[in-house]
């Protein structure tokens, strides 16, 4: 009850004009990072903090923090109505957003993205309050074996992404972790699958390589089609608020599986909305609805990434542990105004603390105030001819792909993931794995041979924790589903798996 | 029916054994553990397995390569040879070469170019052609596009928002 008395008193802090006005302006900067390729918010952050040394640090930090999930929401824009994810973490979003856009229903899929990244957003600041600290002592008990048995856990949820095949979904998940190998390995230091090309050492950014599979590929196959290029529905329906209410259990359990993945430092924003997208195909009734544009699939992910956004502020400040490299950006902007996240900063600082916090709910809102009525604004792009808007389109994902190093490189990467993507889908193989996995595989082999050297190679290690012992159990479980599924129906996992 | 899948399959197959075999190059297990080439070796199994399932599959029931695609419920796209009505296929100027062969070919032609013509320049042929060429516009429609796509995302990426983009010897 005392964190209740607080945050009243930030509330009151947050709610004046001048912190306001930079929680707005923080909004605003956000979504407009999230829809432009290439600008991520780490790099907006870092661009704005020279800007903010003159500010107030609680209006520096609500102005940094607004940025950081604004870009969560905007990301989702590109995503639904271009087929081209501003953000990794929007990435699923393009899956069932981007088949809502080409029926016509482009402002229902935004509209329950900012419904849902609003519930999202707020709840998680809630447990932000109440639950932050007994939340975190146990989100640092997850080690390299916990971890590594999280993501197996992730990835034998992957062959529910994975459609109709089985055995295309695992290949799916396989290239996507191979496309992951490339570059210096994280224990040894040394390079793999690299062809002497030192722009490869760095491995693959996910940028280039998730514009090419979506976006590019999208543009190469509308253009075979026949009859000319063809985008998305342009005679887009209003929104249809009934459906946003079906999608309130999605919305529900995306804000759980956010907040929870929030709470461990280095899962990254990906992750959440790739579970919750597995999550909601396994708990539907019609999971065959799921890549035609269901709407759980768009809620259920954006909802998972906003209340990640939140709830990933609890080890920064609770422990000062940044959970990702935007965090730690915005740790740099906590220390340049004299501020030490960790769990001083609540007795040290509880003005400066309760204030941020409370800005959050006050962020949220600013977010849906300024989002619901822009939608059909941003729905107009799709009446922009088609023919005029792929070559947009792909110039924007040049510009994405160098912005990241100033190499034209990395549009060539973004290219050659295009033509990767094409050649996916002429073999009915599945997308969102290869991103998942691409996105979790460094992850993973870090933590097999962390887990595996602290152990001297004992695989026991995985089955003798409490935590990474559940989450073993959970994907035998998973996986005895789907071999089940196998058994029962030939080499075809049917739509109830 | 095509040859498309069972070829890319076969490709499948070829990157999975080139993966082992990489990974064959390296440690795979060392005192401490698994060593680097660990994890791609196991990955890569798994491809090998998994891809000559699918070519057999290919080869046997080469009818299932027209099936629904899974990933997002599109029809797959007609391709040459294929059974697609010739009179929809996409016209360009260039007469029947295939609309996404073209617009592959000139992205990689502006990308080669762009350290030498700088980011606006390359861009903004890469534009006109796929316009004017590509999508048959009138010249100077595209021309026009062409210009204010090219100059316009250099001015918002570039100046205003400090994104590194490539300057042609000549400033442009």
């Amino acid at each position: 009850m005392e964190s209740l008395g607080y945050l009243v008193e930030g509330l009151g802090t947050a709610l004046q004009p001048y912190n306001l006005l930079f929680a707005l302006i923080g909004c605003l900067i956000g979504t407009a990072v999230g829809v432009l390729p290439g600008v991520g918010p780490t790099a907006a952050t870092a661009m704005l903090i020279p800007m903010t040394i003159a500010l107030d640090p609680i209006a520096a930090i609500i102005m940094l923090s607004a940025i950081y999930y604004g870009a969560q929401y905007g990301g989702t824009i590109t995503s639904v109505l271009i087929n081209t994810p501003g953000e990794v973490a929007s990435a699923v979003t393009c899956i069932d957003g981007y088949q809502m856009a080409k029926r016509g229903r482009a402002a229902t899929a935004l509209a329950v993205s900012a419904v849902g990244s609003f519930i999202g957003g707020t709840i998680a600041s809630f447990g932000l309050v109440l639950l932050a600290i007994p939340l975190t002592s146990m989100a640092l008990k997850f080690g390299p074996p916990e971890f590594f048995a999280l993501m197996v856990f992730g990835l034998t949820l992957v062959v529910g992404l994975g459609g109709k095949s089985l055995k295309r979904a695992v290949i799916a998940a396989c290239l996507g972790l191979l496309i992951g190998l490339v570059g210096i390995d994280p224990v040894a230091g040394e390079p793999r699958f690299t062809f002497g090309m030192p722009e490869l050492l760095d491995g693959l950014d996910f940028v280039p390589v998730l514009m090419g599979l979506f976006g590019v590929s999208e543009i190469l196959l509308n253009l075979s089609g026949g009859g000319g290029a063809k985008g998305p529905q342009r005679v887009a329906k209003r929104t249809e608020w009934r459906v946003i209410g079906r999608a309130m259990p999605a919305i529900g359990r995306g804000t759980g599986l956010g907040f929870l993945l929030g709470l461990v430092p280095g899962i990254g924003a990906a992750v959440p909305t790739y579970l919750s997208y597995a999550l909601e195909r396994k708990v539907s009734r019609h999971p065959e609805r799921f890549g035609q544009g269901a709407v759980e699939g768009v809620a259920g992910p954006e909802t998972a990434n906003n209340s990640y956004a939140s709830a990933s502020m609890i080890p920064l400040f609770t422990l000062g542990i940044p959970g990702s490299a935007t965090l730690a950006v915005l740790m740099g902007a906590f220390l340049m105004n004299g501020l030490s996240p960790g769990p001083l900063l609540f007795s040290e600082h509880p003005d400066f603390a309760w204030a941020v916090i409370a800005s959050f709910y006050v962020g949220n809102i600013i977010l849906i105030v300024l989002n619901l009525p822009l939608i059909p604004m941003w729905v107009q792009i799709l009446k922009v001819p088609y023919k005029v808007l792929y070559p947009l389109i792909l110039v924007m994902a040049v510009v994405g792909s160098i912005a990241l190093r100033g190499e034209v490189f990395d549009a060539g990467v973004m290219l050659f993931f295009g033509l990767v993507g094409v050649a996916c889908r002429r073999l009915d193989i599945p997308l969102a794995p290869i991103s998942l996995t691409l996105i979790l595989g460094p992850m993973i082999e870090k933590s097999l041979r962390q887990s595996l050297s602290l152990s001297q190679g004992d695989f026991s290690i995985f089955f003798n924790r409490p935590i990474s012992l559940t989450l073993m159990v959970l994907s035998v479980v998973v996986i005895g589903v789907f071999a089940l599924n196998l058994v029962r129906g030939d080499s075809r996992v049917e739509s109830e798996a | 029916m095509t040859k498309a899948p069972r070829i890319l399959s076969l490709a499948l197959v070829a990157l999975a054994g080139a993966a082992i075999i990489g990974s064959l190059q390296r440690d795979v297990w060392t005192d401490l553990g698994p060593g680097p080439g660990f994890f791609p070796l196991v990955v890569g199994g798994l491809l090998l397995v998994l891809s000559v399932a699918l070519t057999v599959e290919l080869v046997r029931h080469p009818d299932d390569d027209s099936r629904e695609l899974a990933t997002d419920g599109r029809p797959p796209a007609p391709v040459r040879g294929g059974t697609a009505d010739p009179e929809e296929k996409p016209r360009t100027r260039l007469g029947n070469v295939p609309g996404p062969i073209l617009v592959v070919s000139a992205l990689v032609v502006a990308l080669m170019l762009m350290n030498v013509l700088g980011f606006r320049i390359s861009i903004a042929l890469l534009v006109l052609f796929v316009l004017a060429v590509v999508e048959r516009m009138r010249l100077l429609h595209a021309a026009g596009l062409a210009l204010a796509i090219s100059f316009g995302s250099f001015y918002l990426f570039a100046d205003l928002l400090d994104v590194q983009l490539q300057v042609s010897g000549w400033g442009l």
